[in-house]
């Protein structure tokens, strides 16, 4: 297996010189538009295999890097963990490593970029890749949803670029060409692009109907000027955005998870540590420590939220949403600039995210969710279908809905509330078990005392009912409208014509009171009403089967 | 938007709107209960075969369980396993209209679910080992929804199933033809 990579490896080299020099040359030549073409041409007319800049090796090191980080931050705490607890020979074990690794990553990185090769036949986007695990993509110019250029911060000295081919089909075929030179990237966009447009023309034609999203299929045609700027964010609006936004929260929940599972391996240290540093200068009385404790809580925190901050200024610098021909066009990043454009008929629904510390700011976060993936973005790999939209005011919000929802008064909105029943319900199912299950042993062992669990669940019942206030629903039979939330809430809006499908699910409780728990699929992920009355229910799953089956309209 | 366009449950009938909620659902299969009865019964094999050698190798001590009488204690399940699969099955049933497919299924939480036919993305038919025994398959619908079947209609008789699939798949426009 390996010699045969290896060998593969050998021929290809030769391959690579004669291969990149016209399409360098091309680039070298042609500052201007008109000239840019000639570094297409020999892509488009070769029937030869095309390679990515040797630069391109950067890039496989810095994703197998960005993977291993994401996938296992558990390895890394064990990283952290041969740092502080191996005696003498810790750091001959970490550059033992650390060497292993650099080889590791170099041999990978060689061997990933000598076995990605691309071409343009036709109508499709062939590529080959992979070392062990070799694959062969056909992506089909009609089936690319989107081609998203990206220019991370070690491609810059370079001149080059990382293209990202999206298509509407499951994420196994989203395809990243990393280091193609910046003017044959904008024209082989340039060129998916327009020639998906041609196939839908001819197509629509064929079938004698009239092509109204062609202006809105070629994104490089449309000149942006000022005033289709929707929303501009300054560095202020950043900061915002990072005090205001959960993930950071997110990230110190998981982590304080994985440092309680490791709990016995540092729990000895830590105790070491308070003895030496701690105790020495504040000694032991229990409310001193207690004090330095929340202290030292307050300051990690204060911490998290400087890292959210830069976190969010590095990621959301000058960000820009414009809106233009039926298209959003968003660019933002500080070491990477990314623009990427968003046609609005694969806008599946909105999302506007007010957690409790943006209430705080009077600020909401726009979300707009597609369908699929939108590569070349670092900060989506987890949840890269939405396009976030930091720190909008009210106005700014109310704007961005008319914008993707036309038809909607969003000012006029009043949401139904769903039945009282789901606090019981709520109460009964999600937090007595527990309370019970905790409380019976207790009971058996400490007598009355034991008991004390049962109080639980009337500790929950406020916040409980704060979430059923928070739900809510409306819909002016075209587009909807939910609402959830604890402290903050969480609106999606939505056009019914966009919905995959409908569920309702019935208690024997919801069914003795008229009620239903509505799920409506969507391709940008399922929204839920709980505790619906029955005939608002019935009402909208008929609605939203009448107006997607009647709806001739692109839905994606 | 318009007056009409209004929405509330009035407007909603006064449009004639076809309602969901009057479709009558076909059952699938009889035989489906018996084949979740053997699924349960395999499954359930496992733990009785453990539970046997635990009890024979006398690491058990108990007043309540004695004597061979002990051996008989998972039989207390089975009946509940074949029981489970019949109200499951019973509970279980598909309905086809000229623009959507329906399930319904759930013994204590009832779910009716509709797919229309212009947005399911591919169907895929898929016979286990018992299913195919018993000449069944597996009905799956997706949606670009999301990574799982959106809608399974288990236990069809095979030509039915083929028929449905056919039949939804010329409905869904035929535009995805890869799978």
């Amino acid at each position: 297996m390996f010699s045969n990579a290896r060998g593969r490896a050998m021929t290809t080299t030769e391959e690579v010189a004669s291969e990149q020099s016209p399409a360098e040359s091309g680039v070298a030549n042609s500052p201007f538009e008109g000239q840019a073409a000639a570094s297409l041409a020999p892509v488009l007319n070769s029937k030869d295999w095309q390679r990515l800049s040797p630069l391109a090796v950067i890039h496989f090191i810095v994703k197998f890097v960005m993977d291993f980080v994401q996938g296992g931050v558990q390895n890394l705490a064990f990283l952290g963990g041969i740092v502080v607890f191996t005696g003498d020979s810790r750091w001959l074990i970490l550059a033992g490593a650390g060497l292993l690794a650099v080889i590791l990553l170099l041999t990978a990185g060689v061997l990933s970029y000598l076995n990605f090769k691309f071409r343009i036949d036709g109508d499709a986007f062939l590529i080959r890749k992979g070392v062990i695990q070799k694959s062969r993509l056909t992506l089909t110019f009609d089936r690319i949803q989107n081609v998203a250029l990206g220019q991370p911060l070690y491609f810059m000295p370079f001149g080059l670029v990382t293209l990202a081919l999206e298509s509407a089909g499951s994420s196994g075929e989203e395809v990243k060409l990393a280091g193609i030179a910046e003017p044959l990237a904008r024209d082989i966009r340039h060129h998916v692009l327009s020639q998906r447009r041609t196939a839908r023309h001819t197509a629509a034609k064929r079938a004698g109907a009239e092509v109204s999203s062609a202006t809105s299929e070629t994104p490089d045609l449309t000149e942006l000027t000022d005033a289709d700027v929707l929303v501009a964010q300054p560095l202020s609006e950043l900061v915002r955005y990072g005090l205001s936004n959960n993930n950071i929260w997110v990230v110190a929940g998981v982590a304080t998870g994985a440092l309680f599972q490791q709990y016995d391996s540092w729990e000895p240290y830590a105790i070491d540590f308070v003895d030496q540093n701690v105790t020495p200068f504040l000694g032991d009385a229990p409310a001193v420590l207690a004090f330095a404790a929340l202290a030292g809580v307050l300051v990690v925190a204060a911490f998290l939220m400087l890292c959210s901050v830069i976190g969010a200024i590095v990621v959301f610098y000058r960000f820009k949403l414009s809106h233009a021909d039926g298209r959003f066009f968003r660019k933002k990043g500080l070491f990477e600039r990314q623009e990427t454009s968003l046609p609005d008929t694969k806008i599946q629904s909105l999302r506007l995210n007010q957690p409790w510390p943006a209430l705080l700011l009077r600020r909401v976060h726009g979300g707009i969710k597609q369908v699929g993936f939108s590569g070349s973005n670092v900060e989506n790999t987890s949840k890269d279908t939405t396009l976030i939209i930091p720190s909008l005011t009210g106005g700014l919000a109310a704007r961005l809905v008319q914008k993707v929802f036309p038809g909607l008064q969003w000012d006029g909105i009043t949401f139904a509330p769903i039945d009282p029943l789901f606090v019981t319900k709520t109460l009964t199912y999600g937090f007595l078990p527990p309370a019970l299950l905790a409380a019976v042993p207790l009971l058996y062992f400490l007598g009355a005392v034991g008991a004390l669990p049962l109080l639980f669940p009337l500790m929950v019942l406020p916040l409980v009912i704060l979430r059923w206030r928070r739900y809510g629903y409306f819909s002016d039979g075209q587009s909807a409208v939910v609402r959830s939330g604890l402290f903050g809430t969480k609106r999606t809006v939505f056009a019914f014509f966009k919905a995959q499908g409908v569920s309702l699910t019935q208690s024997p409780s919801q069914r003795k009171r008229s009620l239903a728990t509505l799920t409506i699929l969507l391709a940008g992920g399922n929204v839920t009403v709980p505790f619906m009355p029955l005939a608002d229910a019935e009402a909208w799953r008929d609605r939203i089967l009448y107006e997607v089956e009647t709806s001739t309209q692109p839905w994606m | 938007m318009t007056a009409d366009t209004e929405f509330s449950n009035d407007a909603v009938r006064l449009m004639d709107m076809p309602n969901a909620s009057a479709v009558s659902f076909d059952p699938v299969s009889r035989r489906y209960g018996l084949i979740l009865g053997t699924t349960g019964f395999l499954i359930w094999l496992i733990p009785a075969a453990v539970w046997s050698g635990i009890y024979a190798s006398g690491r058990i001590e108990s007043s309540v369980i004695t004597g061979p009488a002990g051996f008989l204690l998972p039989l207390v399940i089975l009946p509940f396993l074949i029981l489970g699969g019949m109200l499951i099955a019973r509970a279980t049933g598909f309905a086809l209209r000229e623009q959507d497919v329906h399930l319904k299924n759930g013994v204590i939480w009832q779910t009716r679910t509709a797919l229309p036919f212009n947005r399911i993305q591919h169907v895929e038919m898929e016979r286990g080992p018992i299913e195919r025994y018993f000449k069944l398959a597996t009905l799956k619908f997706y949606t670009a929804g999301g990574g799982s079947a959106d809608m399974k209609i288990p236990s069809l008789p095979l030509e039915d199933a083929a028929r449905i699939k056919t039949y939804v798949l010329q409905r869904a426009g035929a535009r995805h033809d890869h799978d």
